[in-house]
């Protein structure tokens, strides 16, 4: 990968950590300048004095400059807050939940660069035709689609409708516990297909798009014609040396979609009841737990920025013409 | 029909709908019309689109949707693009401090996801009107068309008849008018474009989630969130809905393609 | 016997503006071991000529019907996909202008040279990587090992451009198209490449059709020479007859604007005017706007490839009357 790589993941950590930094700060100008209070949940229930003491534990009687202080000395020891519903620090209901996101993330990635990456390259070569122009009206009726919508007629048909799929969650609640480690593992699978289907899909018409632009771009450039002039097989062409040159602006893109796909995440996994991160946030918003919100928010974030380097890596790795300075 | 043609069209019928939904519209969209036999039901000839839980009419309910989630969606893109372009001048020309630190900030706002972020402001909020849905999200839109547009206005910093320029006296206001905005408002207008569409979806994912437009009002979102709950037995109430949301950003998409084909020939 | 044989080659393009006729009823043919150097201003439709030998022509690129191209015996034209695979790179290869954009620039040198090998032979990659760093050599790049494993982006234009004929002389072809092999480069890279090609010439007696604009490039390389211009040969002679007393308009007008060192300096004649568009060649002799001996003949007939001498054609009407109508 080129022998400058310690050195790119470490300032790309950095800046990594520069850019974390000015989310938290950012998350906490928000919150200051939402206009309400984040003990006005409690406000009804509890007695005024009660309330000032409420306050002043949380430190919101305070100035802000103090108040942001003590927030980011928090964030450094990993204090995320209490969860106003779930009674119990922000970060271990998030430890919880981030890894069933990250699933769903990881496998709606996979539909989406299979089904993306296939559907561009199809499309390219079979420019221009019939075949060609359905499948634009096909992606991009794909990416006009709310996420939500399409996972619910997905439930309705798929999962209520046939029964092909559960309904929901991440694991059967009654048998799961009784099965073997094969059968536990299939279950997960099966509940997976639906969720991860739907988030997938509705990011497949966008990739699919530039798949099919970068593909045009590079079958049109001199080297594809070297290529056949030397008599390589057409197939060869195609994947060894258009396919290899037109991937490197879609892995661009998985870097860009992160931000989309997370955001994605908090409607399909309310939709199919995944216990992730995103349906953590979109339930505690109803109930104004605000430090599961942020927290969540915060993380989210982070999850991009890493999700970027480790994109940026494999553009290294793909492209040797980025592996000149480290 | 070019994609140009195709798309202002059907953004043309979009916006004449909705503008004209008080007089489109057969019934008001908040009307309980008869709670006895007009629950979930279905399409009709008095109720074209069905009625929904609350035997309201679906027609009226989408039509002045198509107001609320289109306005929102106009005047958050709006704000995105004063904003950002506005942000991507200044950091653009002024280069040095200013620059990094305006550009960290686009940074750390483009990492955080959209949907959270509004998260974040609405957990907090107590009475979410439109309008502050509009302004939440327009100041979640501005990063991209920053970065944009400070690109140009820091690749036109180093030319030299901008040194030429200041050097005369020209006010930076004037240079930056002539010589960055022209170059830029082709891309940025395809972004916003391309924009209203993304506005609406997130917009209804809100809604959906119940964060967004509140009930009664209706949103194409919260329609398909009460369409939810009787999705098998009265599938016409969530299907109207997201029909609808699937035209609107489907026609905002083809607009949009269709400019930057105008405005950029060399694009596919 | 002809090594290569063009027969009323007609290359053409539709677009918004009409059909362009590149490549308009032309003719020619090389002998094995013979170079030939097509010469002309750009847009006279050289380039294309060369792209049909190996059907490497754009989707959009419509080829007559009475054209017919053979080469060693076989039809070109008429060959299967498999077949015409066969003879790209292995019989009949070709070197490009452009070698920054007409190398992978993803895949290292030594696969781009191996994978030639390994399309048309039955040797593995070891067998394929040995043979690539001996052509390496062969083209006269110093350490090949180390260039094997190397990028594109990494080496210089010239380099890049011996890397392009190792590619296309690997699998030892009787004929090397190369279609201005030196325009891109450096003034004293370009005399070391045209050394090499010459050099290769005789190492491996191939055929060589050169393409080019440059009259100095083909008179240090070319048995033959053949002019073009509008689309079709204009003029065609041995290289020293062509230089020593060219026949055609066109020719002498090319000769003299080409800056001379032998000589007091003096201001170079153009050729007035420019090359007409594809689309709208000039109805009579296609050179006669731009000439100065043109008269009324030109503008109404335009001639066919007539003979001033044994071996020689010319498209003038100046053959047949060289009074040029009396004026």
């Amino acid at each position: 990968m080129g022998a400058g790589t310690p050195a790119f993941i470490a300032r790309r950590l950095a800046q990594g950590a520069v850019v974390v930094f000015v989310v938290t700060t950012l998350v906490f100008v928000l919150l200051q300048a939402a206009p309400g209070d984040p003990l006005t949940v409690v406000a009804e229930r509890v007695a005024p004095d009660a309330l000032d003491r409420l306050r002043r534990d949380f430190g919101l009687d305070r100035p802000i400059p103090e108040q942001y202080v003590r927030y980011l000395g928090n964030l450094a020891r990993g204090d995320f807050g209490v969860s106003l519903t779930q009674h119990r620090p922000v970060l271990n209901a998030l430890a919880d939940a981030i890894p069933n996101t990250l699933l769903l993330a990881a496998a709606a990635l996979l539909v989406d660069f299979t089904v993306g990456i296939g559907l561009g390259i199809l499309q390219a070569t079979r420019h221009p035709s019939r075949v060609d122009t359905t499948l634009s009206a096909v992606t991009i009726t794909l990416y006009s689609m709310p996420v939500f919508w399409l996972g619910l007629i997905f439930l309705a048909a798929l999962g209520r409708g046939l029964g092909w799929f559960p309904a929901g969650g991440a694991t059967d609640s009654i048998t799961y516990a009784s099965l073997s480690t094969v059968g536990r593992a299939l279950d997960r699978l099966h509940h997976l297909v639906l969720p991860a289907l739907t988030l997938g899909l509705a990011a497949a018409g966008y990739t699919a798009r530039h798949q099919r632009s970068a593909m045009l771009e590079v079958l049109s450039q001199d080297f594809v014609r070297t290529a056949r002039a030397k008599g390589l097989r057409e197939r060869v062409v195609l994947l060894r040396h258009a396919l290899r040159n037109a991937l490197l602006p879609t892995i661009t893109l998985a870097g860009l979609a992160l931000p989309v796909l997370l955001s994605g995440s908090v409607l399909v996994e309310t939709v199919f009841s995944w216990p992730g991160m995103g349906r953590l946030a979109a339930e505690s918003i109803g109930r104004r737990d605000y430090p599961m919100v942020t927290g969540a928010a915060i993380l989210a974030a982070v999850m991009v920025v890493l999700g970027n380097i480790l994109a940026d890596l494999a553009s290294r790795a793909a492209d040797p013409r980025l592996r000149r300075t480290a | 029909m070019t994609r140009l043609r195709l798309g202002a069209v059907l953004v043309g019928l979009l916006a004449t709908a909705a503008l004209l939904a008080p007089v489109l519209a057969p019934y008001s969209p908040t009307a309980l019309l008869d709670l006895d036999t007009l629950r979930s039901a279905p399409p009709s000839l008095a109720h074209p689109l069905g009625t929904d839980l609350y035997s309201r009419d679906l027609l009226s309910r989408l039509l002045y949707g198509a107001r609320v989630s289109l306005a929102i969606a106009l005047l958050a893109v709006a704000l995105s693009v004063g904003v950002g372009t506005a942000t991507g001048l200044v950091a653009g020309y002024a280069g040095g401090l200013i620059d990094s630190v305006v550009m960290r900030v686009v940074d750390a706002g483009l990492a955080i996801p959209k949907v959270f972020v509004a998260l974040v402001v609405l957990a907090l909020w107590d009475e979410v009107t439109p309008g502050a849905i509009a302004v939440i999200l327009g100041f979640t839109g501005w990063f991209g068309v920053a970065r944009m547009v400070r690109a140009e206005a820091a690749s036109v910093r180093e030319r030299e008849y901008v040194a030429a320029a200041r050097v005369l006296g020209v006010p930076v206001r004037r240079l930056l008018a002539r010589h960055v905005l022209p170059n830029v408002a082709g891309p940025v207008i395809v972004t916003a474009t391309l924009g209203v569409g993304q506005v609406v979806l997130i917009e209804a994912g809100l809604s959906y989630l119940g964060v967004g437009v509140p009930q009664p009002m209706p949103s194409w979102g919260n329609i398909i969130a009460d369409g939810q709950h009787v999705l098998l037995a009265a599938p016409w109430i969530a299907a109207g809905a997201g029909v609808a949301i699937v035209l609107t950003v489907l026609a905002f998409s083809v607009l949009g393609d269709g400019l930057r084909e105008h405005l950029d020939p060399r694009s596919r | 016997m002809a090594l290569l044989t063009v027969d009323h080659l007609r290359v053409s393009f539709t677009g918004p503006r009409g059909v362009a006729r590149a490549v308009d009823d032309v003719s020619f043919a090389i002998a094995p071991g013979e170079t030939l150097a097509l010469v002309g201003e750009s847009g006279c439709g050289k380039s294309v000529t060369a792209l049909s030998l190996l059907r490497l022509l754009p989707e959009a690129a419509r080829v007559g019907p009475d054209s017919r191209i053979v080469f060693d015996g076989a039809d070109v034209l008429g060959l299967n996909r498999e077949a015409l695979r066969r003879v790209r790179g292995a019989r009949m290869a070709m070197v490009f202008q452009e070698p920054m954009t007409s190398l992978n620039p993803v895949l290292s040198v030594g696969t781009q040279l191996a994978e030639t090998v390994e399309a048309h032979e039955a040797v593995g990659r070891r067998a394929a990587l040995a043979r690539a760093a001996e052509m390496l050599a062969l083209v006269g790049i110093a350490d090949p090992v180390r260039v094997l494993r190397q990028y594109p982006h990494e080496l210089s234009g010239g380099m890049r451009q011996r890397v392009m004929i190792g590619i296309a002389l690997i699998c030892g072809p009787r004929l090397l198209i190369a279609d201005e092999p030196t325009t891109a480069l450096d003034v004293t890279v370009q005399a070391q490449i045209l050394d090499l090609l010459a050099g290769l010439k005789e190492r491996l007696g191939m055929a060589l059709l050169l393409i080019t604009h440059n009259l100095g490039v083909a008179a240090g390389l070319a048995d033959r020479v053949a002019v073009m211009y509008a689309g079709r040969i204009v003029e065609s002679a041995p290289c020293r007859e062509l230089f020593a007393a060219p026949a055609h308009p066109y020719t002498i007008g090319l000769l003299q604007a080409a800056p001379r060192l032998d000589g007091p300096a003096r201001p170079t004649p153009a050729i007035p005017g420019a090359v007409p568009p594809a689309t709208a060649w000039p109805t009579g002799c296609r050179f006669h706007p731009r000439c100065a001996r043109a008269w009324s003949r030109c503008a109404a007939d335009e001639p066919p490839l007539l003979l001033p001498a044994p071996g020689r054609v010319c498209r003038c009407w100046l053959v047949d009357d060289p009074t040029g109508g009396g004026g």
